[in-house]
């Protein structure tokens, strides 16, 4: 009884709009009617419930309080945090990278020492990844330049890979897979097949349109990647970074220039 | 005013945790990632092959020159053994744990007269084999997997059409066995 009481003082002088009541079965009133849950609940609980929920504006309408500031931090959290994870999973894939002039390798990517945004992308990706004695993968998705590479031009790859037993290049799209094109067009090149100058260095032109030599087709249009792997190569582990040195890839013009 | 400022600075911290609470979970729940996708090929300790296509378990061989084949495999039991010999001009292997971190990984030039023996086992069967070793496995590679489930990758290339034949036929004989206990 006291409590109750002390409730409604509190109430009457804090809140002038809320409707005071009267003896225990006195119910809340809007406008005259009863709300039907009410005849259900203690007195207490449906006044301190409907106090946090809403409270009755001088007309007797009900007006939300409390819950908008709970939403809104709600709403920025989960929002938020989602967001924040798939921009961060789509951007990048994780750190550890290593660069060298267009080239982009990632050594520990398929290892257990990978940071947790690589593991992440990895376990999105799904992809079967090389071991450290199987391979390296660069992949290159601007020209040394930093422009994006793109159909419409034309590049050219000259000078010598990483010391590798084998090595691999192929069109790739922007999801690394190799680029469908016609059956009869030439899409990927191995150390093999790459026909080289007297010192072992090539050229390799990229285009849509066939060139002599060493040539690598494209889609017709939009932006690809290329991708290039080392097999059993010390690339990885090497620490002189600096003393390795992948072909350039420059852009010769693009459109018929 | 200061009661929105409050609320928006909280959102803000509960978007950091959560942010960080999702990219370190995300791995174990994903249910596309590698391990996943190799069990969902077939029965376990098969070498199955790949082609150029995504198949159904969304695999693919991911190089035009590669030629790559999986096997999941599980050591609670019994070890595994994995062979392979051909005349290829390369091949490789890379067994991974059940989370596809790379428990260990080898080339042909490391290997006894360019054939793959190799054989993951957990630790305590590891300590027993190496008490009694078996004849046959003298000159086998050992690899102590800590988590018992994972799986191999073995890979060959076929720079021109005509190594496809030797690459098929290296990758269809390759053994993914579980070792009979004695």
């Amino acid at each position: 009884m006291r409590r109750r009481s002390r409730c409604r003082r509190w109430r009457a002088r804090n809140d002038a709009s809320v409707v005071l009541v009267g003896p225990p079965f006195d119910l809340p009133r809007v406008g005259g009617h009863i709300a039907p849950w009410h005849s259900t609940l203690p007195e207490s609980v449906v006044t301190l419930s409907t106090d946090l929920i809403f409270k009755f504006d001088l007309q007797g309408r009900k007006v939300f309080r409390f819950p908008l500031f709970i939403l809104i931090t709600l709403i920025v959290a989960f929002g938020g945090g989602i967001m924040i994870s798939l921009y961060a999973l789509d951007a990048t894939q994780g750190f550890g990278a290593i660069k060298l002039g267009a080239w982009e390798a990632f050594p520990e990517l398929q290892t257990v020492d990978a940071d947790p945004y690589a593991k992440s992308h990895r376990a999105r990706a799904g992809k079967l990844l090389y071991g450290s004695a199987e391979g390296l993968t660069f992949t290159a998705s601007v020209d040394d330049s930093g422009e994006r590479l793109n159909a419409a031009c034309h590049y050219r790859i000259s000078g010598q890979t990483p010391p590798a037993r084998l090595w691999t290049l192929f069109t790739a799209d922007n999801a690394g897979n190799p680029a469908s094109l016609q059956q009869a067009l030439p899409a990927a090149l191995n150390s093999w097949t790459v026909l080289r100058q007297p010192d072992s260095s090539f050229t390799i032109d990229i285009a849509t349109r066939a060139e002599p030599g060493n040539w690598l087709a494209l889609p017709q249009a939009g932006t690809f990647r290329l991708v290039l792997t080392l097999f059993d190569t010390p690339t990885a582990g090497s620490s002189g970074v600096i003393d390795l040195s992948m072909p350039k890839l420059t852009k010769i013009g693009c459109g018929n220039a | 005013m200061l009661r929105v400022f409050f609320a928006l600075l909280a959102g803000l911290f509960g978007a950091a945790l959560l942010h960080l609470v999702i990219i370190l979970a995300l791995p174990h729940f994903t249910g596309r990632d590698a391990a996943t996708r190799v069990e969902a090929e077939g029965d376990p300790n098969n070498f199955y092959l790949l082609t150029g296509r995504y198949d159904e378990a969304g695999l693919a061989n991911g190089d035009p020159f590669v030629r790559t084949a999986v096997c999941s495999f599980d050591v609670g039991e019994d070890p595994v053994h994995f062979t392979a010999k051909g005349n290829v001009p390369f091949w490789s292997i890379a067994i991974y744990d059940s989370a596809s971190n790379e428990v260990f990984s080898m080339n042909d030039r490391t290997s006894v007269g360019g054939a793959l023996d190799v054989l993951a086992a957990g630790p305590i069967q590891l300590t027993d084999l190496r008490k009694n070793l078996p004849q046959e496995l003298e000159q086998t590679i050992m690899v102590e997997m800590a988590h018992p489930e994972g799986y191999a990758v073995l890979r060959t290339l076929a720079p021109q059409a005509s190594f496809d034949e030797a690459a098929r036929a290296f990758l269809t004989e390759a053994g993914c066995e579980e070792l009979d206990a004695r």
